[in-house]
């Protein structure tokens, strides 16, 4: 297994980030958070908003955050579990507002017919457990956003959902709730289906007032929550990745502790997204080795925690759908998922360090999901896999392909790409030259045309519509 | 057993894919091979070798049965560390484990020229240039054979190769001669760049490379080139490449059994040639993708034999070369 850090070094980062939450403190803006802290044990400092928080009410955060939860899809069947050792989710993450066109390589605002069909796609593809709002859209206002994104993930889609927290203010946030609350009772059958991703902590050290609210709000609602810490080493953080670990983990650590001093039997996804500078042009980097590092590290951490988490590793810094954009994104799943997390962000079609989205990249991000599954499969070792009946008796010489014993494996030991180009040249050169690229465009526009969910029922519609009337429901 | 290495020392940073006991059962599977069902070894020369040291020959089907002593005795005898030498003493690496480095890969037959992009054969000019290029590039610390100069008569192709490596890089090489008397004007060439027969032993600036013929066949070439490294002291890789589902079993298991089979004879070969010979431990093996018909190199399951090996040669305390895609 992966581990760039040692248990020592593990229990190192701990006890400082300990440190830090008691001696340094965090500043939090929401004079309710405030409040909720200071009732379960923190120090305040008035003057200041910063909240010192005491070992003692981590460790019994850490103790008492559930190392396991669930959620649903419209059927019970579809189940996720967030686990710790158990297999690894795959999925979305990040909300770009732009989209990436394949055939003249522009970009441009996303809209919401955009997201549905990414949603589509999502739905469509086998190696997407759980779907994410992909992206923000123009032609909705933005504080409706999230809420848009919201029913039409549910009514895209049948598996479980992940809904980024960006753009609702303080007022509106009670209608998510209650949107998610119709969801749960009418689609889903009651059970817990979506998990909340929120932004509250501003690094280094600081809570924000509205987000922080949000997170308050969504634990008190129990429904599963991840919120960020995104510390961005050498500029919101130190640029030495010890450094940036200690205070990441102390951002989390305190997340927790607001989380579950809000609501003590909240589900909690260890999940923050430390990025690092380029110094060379002052902009952020999400596809480095060590931002790489950075993000299995804290696996490490989430690990030592005995927390299930979430990595965000299936990014790119380059602005196209080039050879950059395949061997990052590729280097990161596959680094990450070795590590055995709980949950891998790899199927997000992200380019351009986060901000845009490819409809075709996240095809290609489904491949790739794909040959790592198998390489975490490793290799059976049973003995019909040794085969040393069979290597005798063919001896030197022969060939195994006509073999039975490779008829009956060849399917379960070998992937199947759907989209990587395998033929010979002189094949290939009269087939059109296909690459993995056109045959991702191929795919998408037969997901996108024919892969169908049933839509919610006009009942349902009702309902939401009885609540939310400004809803765009409908698209042309 | 305890005859090797018991628990693998991971470095902070490294991956692991098989237990001690997955090891132990590979290697008695592949010893079992060995003895039971053996290898079939094209030369005279090399089966009066293996013959001399006690294994059981077949004149009449080339089939020789090694003993499990004997296997093990050469693993043993095999160093576990070796110097490959540049021409740059600056570029000297040594090999063992714990360490890695990395190298191009190639021996193509095409190339896309960079100009026109056009899809021709490769030429003397292109083992120049790409050689130019990796010399120069800091990450590449061995320059291997990167194609073959097609343009040039096909008796005399490996030494035109080897002249163009030895002038564009000083790092070391390694070259593919493909017959023993091809190698043995790679050795002159190599003891004129070191200095004389006796440099080149100490200083070998460049290592050869065999490849054994799927499943379980030492080629005469291969074994040739094995012997004429041995006598001379210059490193040999034996290099399998076994494609799983048509060389070697469908099942990755398997696969790596036959690999390890093929590959230790080839070790046996040069450690009784020679004993303490630098021998190293290689793959290129990969999948045959039943659909199209072709060897995919890009195969996740490339990774994953390439991770086996380097374990599995790990075990061994040999040195190892694996295919990296």
């Amino acid at each position: 297994m992966f581990a760039p850090l040692k248990k020592a070094n593990v229990e190192k980062i701990h006890s400082l980030s300990l440190k830090i939450l008691n001696d340094v403190g965090i500043e939090v803006e929401s004079k309710e958070a405030r409040t909720i802290l200071k009732n379960a044990g923190a120090r305040i400092s008035p003057e200041e908003k910063r909240v010192y928080i005491p070992a003692s009410l981590v460790e019994d955060a850490l103790k008492k955050a559930p190392s396991s939860f669930a959620i649903y899809g419209r059927k019970k069947e579809i189940r996720l579990d967030f686990k710790r050792g158990s297999e690894a989710i795959f999925g979305g993450s990040g909300v770009p507002s732009l989209i990436h066109d394949p055939e003249d390589g522009t970009r441009r605002d996303a809209k919401l017919k955009d997201f549905i069909s990414v949603t589509r796609l999502f739905d469509g593809l086998s190696n997407v457990d759980l779907v994410t709002d992909s992206c923000t859209f123009v032609d909705v206002a933005g504080k409706d956003r999230d809420i848009t994104a919201l029913f039409h993930l549910a009514n895209n889609t049948r598996k479980p959902l992940l809904l980024h927290i960006t753009f609702t203010n303080e007022e509106d946030f009670d209608h998510i709730i209650e949107m998610t609350n119709i969801l749960k009772t009418n689609v889903f059958s009651g059970n817990p289906f979506i998990i909340f991703r929120i932004s509250p902590m501003i690094s280094p050290l600081r809570l924000d007032k509205v987000h922080t609210n949000h997170l308050i709000k969504t634990a008190r609602a129990d429904i599963p929550v991840c919120p960020v810490s995104a510390p961005q080493a050498g500029m919101s953080a130190p640029a030495s990745l010890a450094g940036t670990l200690s205070m990441m983990n102390a951002e989390v650590l305190a997340l927790l502790v607001m989380s579950q001093c809000a609501n003590p039997e909240i589900a909690f996804l260890y999940g923050p997204f430390p990025e690092v500078t380029n110094f060379m042009t002052g902009n952020t980097l999400v596809a480095s080795p060590e931002a790489f590092l950075l993000n299995i590290a804290a696996n490490q951490l989430a690990e030592f925690y005995n927390l299930p988490n979430w990595t965000t590793v299936c990014r790119t810094d380059s602005k196209i759908l080039d050879i950059q954009t395949g061997y990052e994104s590729s280097f990161g799943v596959l680094l990450i998922s070795l590590c055995r997390p709980t949950y891998v962000s790899a199927v997000s079609g992200l380019l351009e360090s986060s901000f845009c989205i490819s409809l075709e990249k996240i095809v290609i991000d489904d491949e790739i999901v794909g040959m790592v599954k198998r390489v975490m499969k490793g290799i059976d070792t049973g003995p019909d896999h040794y085969a040393y009946e069979l290597i005798s008796s063919i001896g030197p010489g022969g060939n195994f392909l006509a073999e039975e014993h490779t008829v009956e494996y060849m399917r379960k030991e070998f992937f199947i790409p759907r989209v990587s180009e395998l033929s010979n040249w002189n094949k290939w050169a009269s087939s059109g030259k296909p690459t993995a690229l056109t045959k991702a465009k191929e795919r998408v526009k037969q997901i996108v045309a024919s892969h169908s969910t049933s839509s919610l029922s006009d009942s349902i519609l009702k309902q939401i519509k009885d609540v939310m009337p400004d809803i765009t429901l409908a698209v042309n | 057993m305890g005859r090797f290495r018991k628990s693998t020392e991971t470095v902070a940073f490294s991956l692991s894919c098989f237990s001690n006991n997955d090891l132990e059962d590979i290697h008695l599977a592949t010893l079992e091979i060995l003895q039971q069902t053996g290898v079939r070894v094209e030369s005279d020369e090399a089966m009066e070798i293996f013959e001399e040291s006690g294994a059981s020959v077949n004149r009449e089907t080339k089939q020789v049965k090694i003993s499990p002593c004997l296997v093990e005795d050469a693993i043993h005898a095999a160093p576990s560390s070796i110097l490959l030498a540049g021409r740059n003493q600056a570029h000297d690496i040594s090999i063992k484990s714990g360490k890695t480095h990395f190298t191009n890969f190639g021996e193509a037959l095409m190339v896309l020229d960079p100009e026109t992009g056009e899809y021709r054969d490769s030429t003397k000019q292109d083992v120049a240039d790409i050689t130019l290029v990796c010399d120069a590039l800091s990450e590449v610390d061995i320059v291997w054979r990167p194609c073959d100069a097609k343009d040039t008569p096909p008796h005399a192709s490996s030494a035109h190769e080897m002249e163009s490596i030895f002038a564009n890089t000083s790092k070391h090489i390694v070259h593919g001669p493909g017959s023993g008397e091809l190698m043995k004007k790679d050795i002159q060439m190599g003891a004129l760049v070191a200095g004389g027969v006796k440099e080149l032993k100490e200083r070998p600036v460049f290592s050869s490379v065999v490849c054994p013929s799927s499943p379980l066949t030492l080629g005469k070439n291969c074994c040739d080139v094995i012997m004429e490294s041995a006598r001379a002291g210059v490193p040999c890789i034996v290099l399998s490449m076994t494609l799983a589902g048509a060389t070697s079993p469908v099942t990755l298991a398997g696969t790596l059994i036959d690999h390890n089979a093929e590959v230790l004879s080839g070790i046996v070969l040069s450690q009784l040639t020679s004993r303490g010979t630098p021998v190293i431990y290689g793959s290129s093996t990969t999948i045959f993708d039943l659909k199209t018909a072709t060897t995919p190199v890009g195969a996740p399951e490339l990774g994953m034999i390439s991770t086996g090996v380097a374990k599995l040669a790990d075990y061994y305390l040999l040195p190892a070369v694996v295919a990296g895609g």
